[in-house]
């Protein structure tokens, strides 16, 4: 009956884990709810145990004082009896135990112990008898309690009363008390749901509100609601540190906003600037391109007087004039000469951007067979060098002029910057790569550049090589890197000193190329 | 009223108590009927009331006159001896009336029994001690009817007996209604019961 507190106390945390596993889901209204009513049932349940096992202790000793009682009115009534062992009038006396139902034996003992005369509710055969006799006092065994009072006789001894009574109404009114007690349990348990079901809000409405209110937030991004603070307790505290927060996230967005504000300006401002300098650039880029056109235009009249007169002049004077002016005449003619090559090649430069025509298709071995058949066609004879298209090139999408003038640069400096004695042999290949462009590589088996000039050679008049030793303008490969960029497109170099070169650029492939090389390809599976 | 919890070792001690009451139930059966007549004499005492006059205080020593052959009782001996809360007992036997010095010697007795072999001298003992509070005690047919207070019967194989209340009320003792009760013959005023 009592409550087994010392077996909750190792299980406390595996009970209450437990109820934070089943409570997971719930909302939190209910888990007040929950914890109120398991309180509940646990005090109604402590309380109840406690009080029917209080009630049932109380119950036994009224019995045993009871039959106690009896007892002793019974050993009082019967003195004479056993003082003259008379077992008639001991019967007579112990009929009146007939009275009290639950009492199943009564017996009267003489001072040996011998029953002189006993009662029996059920008839002497049910072994209700107790089996040994004792001095005052009572026993509870089995389904009876037994009371035992001595007979005295003027301080003697003189015999002993027994009675005995079975425990049916004592459990008949646990039974009962049990049933007040577990309906007690349900009406309490109601009530106390009730209550808790109305009061739990107390605690748990002002959470839900501020849920809500976080939801809210997060859903409408509107930091300028504030949760209402109801009480000064953990909730209310929970309430301000909310709406501080809150505080603090609205002026940090304000202060994002603002800052956001002023660095769009800044930029707008910055990109103002920079349009405007770039603008400035273009303009004093076209202004300078304009002068580089006009300059070298209208130097190539004078040029090509001085030229053409230099080498009328040498022609009439030939016989008349020394050897060392004839010389020097030469020399101006030379000078004439080369300056004017320049201005060509600047003119040429300065074209790429301000005469430049729109793109088209261009078939790349055509403009290949053309260069060697026409403007290189001296120079490949000279040299008896050969140009080898391994496979045909790609075609590609550009300004039929300026690729050609591309190729034409790139193949005359294979040509030109050979060993001496050694046959030039140049490799023109194409590929189309993964963006779009095909690359165009054109080896030589030339004197090669060290890997620290890759980058110099396409500046314009940086020469890696006297005159002397080759001939030029130090602007050739400007001018390809200048169409390649005009282009979109890249250009470079990959050499082996000594050895040769391979310098190659990328341009953008024909739309038609697919086409073309599908129909190639069909032609050659049907050949 | 005390009450004491049943203990295991009272348990033992009753069994004991038990096996030591069958040897003595036994024994009792045979019991002579001399001892039980003892016994009765000394309950009597017990459930008669003397007047303060010739029991002036609690402790007084009660004592029991046994007039005629009463044989050798060994419960005489036991009352005597017996150290209990009640009064000292002590027991006198007078072979025969012819044997007393001095009758009157009678007179201080609290209980007197007279035997069937003094019947003679029941009439002449009876009226010696009418006055003296004297419970007389007898077991001859004719006693009660003699002016004897208690009376010895058998009754079915059981030695019972029998009262006569106007004797008790004029030697001035008060039986207990409990006596009265178990009585098989109880002679009140003229009317017999």
């Amino acid at each position: 009956m009592k409550p087994k507190i010392d077996m909750t106390i190792p299980k406390r945390r595996a009970f209450s884990r437990l109820i934070a596993a089943t409570s997971h889901n719930m909302t939190i209204n209910h888990k007040l709810v929950m914890i109120i009513m398991l309180t509940c049932v646990a005090t109604l349940i402590i309380a109840g145990g406690t009080f029917t096992g209080y009630e049932w202790n109380i119950l036994r000793q009224l019995m045993v004082m009871n039959l106690s009682a009896q007892a002793e009115t019974l050993a009082e009534t019967c003195k004479a009896a056993v003082a003259f062992d008379d077992a008639e009038d001991a019967k007579e006396t112990l009929s009146s135990l007939k009275v009290g139902p639950s009492i199943v034996f009564g017996g009267i003992y003489d001072e040996e112990g011998k029953l002189i005369s006993a009662y029996y509710r059920y008839g002497s055969d049910r072994g209700v008898q107790p089996n040994s006799v004792q001095g005052d006092g009572y026993r509870f065994e089995g389904d009876y309690l037994t009371v035992f009072k001595c007979i005295i006789l003027d301080g003697d001894v003189i015999g002993t009363v027994c009675i005995r009574s079975d425990l049916e109404p004592l459990r008949r009114m646990l039974f009962s008390s049990i049933k007040i007690i577990l309906i007690i349990i349900g009406v309490s348990l109601l009530a106390a749901y009730f209550i808790s079901s109305r009061l739990q809000s107390v605690v748990s409405q002002p959470i839900i509100k501020l849920t809500e209110l976080a939801k809210a937030i997060s859903e409408g991004k509107d930091y300028a609601v504030r949760g209402v603070k109801v009480s000064n307790d953990e909730i209310g505290l929970l309430i301000d540190a909310f709406n501080e927060m809150l505080d603090e996230i609205q002026h940090r967005d304000h202060a994002l906003v603002e800052a956001n504000k002023e660095l769009e300006a800044k930029v707008a401002e910055r990109t103002a600037d920079l349009e405007a300098m770039i603008e400035k650039l273009n303009r004093s880029n076209r202004q300078l391109q304009e002068f580089t056109y006009v300059a070298s235009h209208d130097l190539r009249e004078p040029l090509r007087k001085i030229s053409a007169f230099g080498q009328l002049l040498a022609a009439s004077l030939s016989d008349k004039l020394e050897s060392d002016d004839r010389e020097n005449l030469d020399f101006m003619i030379d000078g004439a000469n080369r300056m004017q090559q320049m201005v060509e090649a600047l003119l040429t430069y300065s074209r790429i951007t301000t005469k430049g025509v729109d793109f088209e298709t261009i078939d790349l071995n055509e403009v290949v067979k053309e260069l060697t058949s026409f403007e290189l066609a001296v120079k490949i004879e000279e040299t008896n060098a050969a140009v080898e298209l391994p496979e045909p090139l790609h075609h590609v999408n550009c300004d039929a002029t300026q690729v050609r003038q591309l190729l034409q640069n790139l193949i005359a400096n294979a040509l030109k910057y050979q060993k001496t004695g050694v046959i030039p042999k140049i490799t023109i290949c194409s590929s189309v790569q993964d963006d779009g462009m095909v690359r165009v590589e054109v080896q030589d088996n030339g004197i090669g550049i060290e890997e620290e000039q890759y980058n110099n050679v396409f500046t314009m008049f940086r020469r890696l090589h006297t005159r002397q030793e080759y001939e030029g303008t130090g602007i050739g490969l400007a001018v390809c890197k200048k169409i390649v960029e005009r282009h979109g497109g890249d250009i470079g170099v990959s050499s082996v000193y000594r050895q040769g070169s391979t310098f190659w650029f990328t341009m953008p492939a024909a739309q038609e190329v697919t086409v073309n090389a599908a129909s190639q390809s069909d032609s050659q599976a049907t050949l | 009223m005390s009450v004491k919890p049943y203990r295991t070792s009272q348990l033992t001690v009753g069994v004991a108590f038990v096996l030591c009451a069958c040897l003595v139930v036994a024994a009792s059966e045979t019991y002579p009927e001399h001892e039980v007549k003892a016994a009765f004499l000394y309950n009597f005492m017990k459930f008669t009331d003397w007047p303060v006059e010739k029991v002036p205080d609690s402790n007084d020593i009660m004592t029991i006159f046994v007039v005629g052959n009463y044989p050798e009782c060994k419960t005489f001996k036991d009352i005597q001896e017996k150290s209990s809360e009640s009064n000292p007992v002590q027991v006198r036997i007078f072979k025969s009336y012819e044997q007393i010095d001095d009758p009157n010697t009678l007179k201080q007795c609290h209980v007197l029994f007279i035997c069937k072999d003094q019947k003679k001298h029941v009439g002449r003992i009876l009226n010696l001690v009418k006055d003296s509070h004297v419970l007389t005690a007898g077991e001859d047919e004719g006693f009660l009817e003699a002016g004897g207070i208690i009376n010895f019967v058998e009754y079915q194989e059981k030695l019972r007996f029998e009262i006569n209340i106007p004797a008790a009320s004029e030697a001035d003792l008060k039986l207990r209604s409990k006596l009265l009760k178990l009585a098989k013959r109880v002679i009140t005023d003229d009317t017999e019961s």
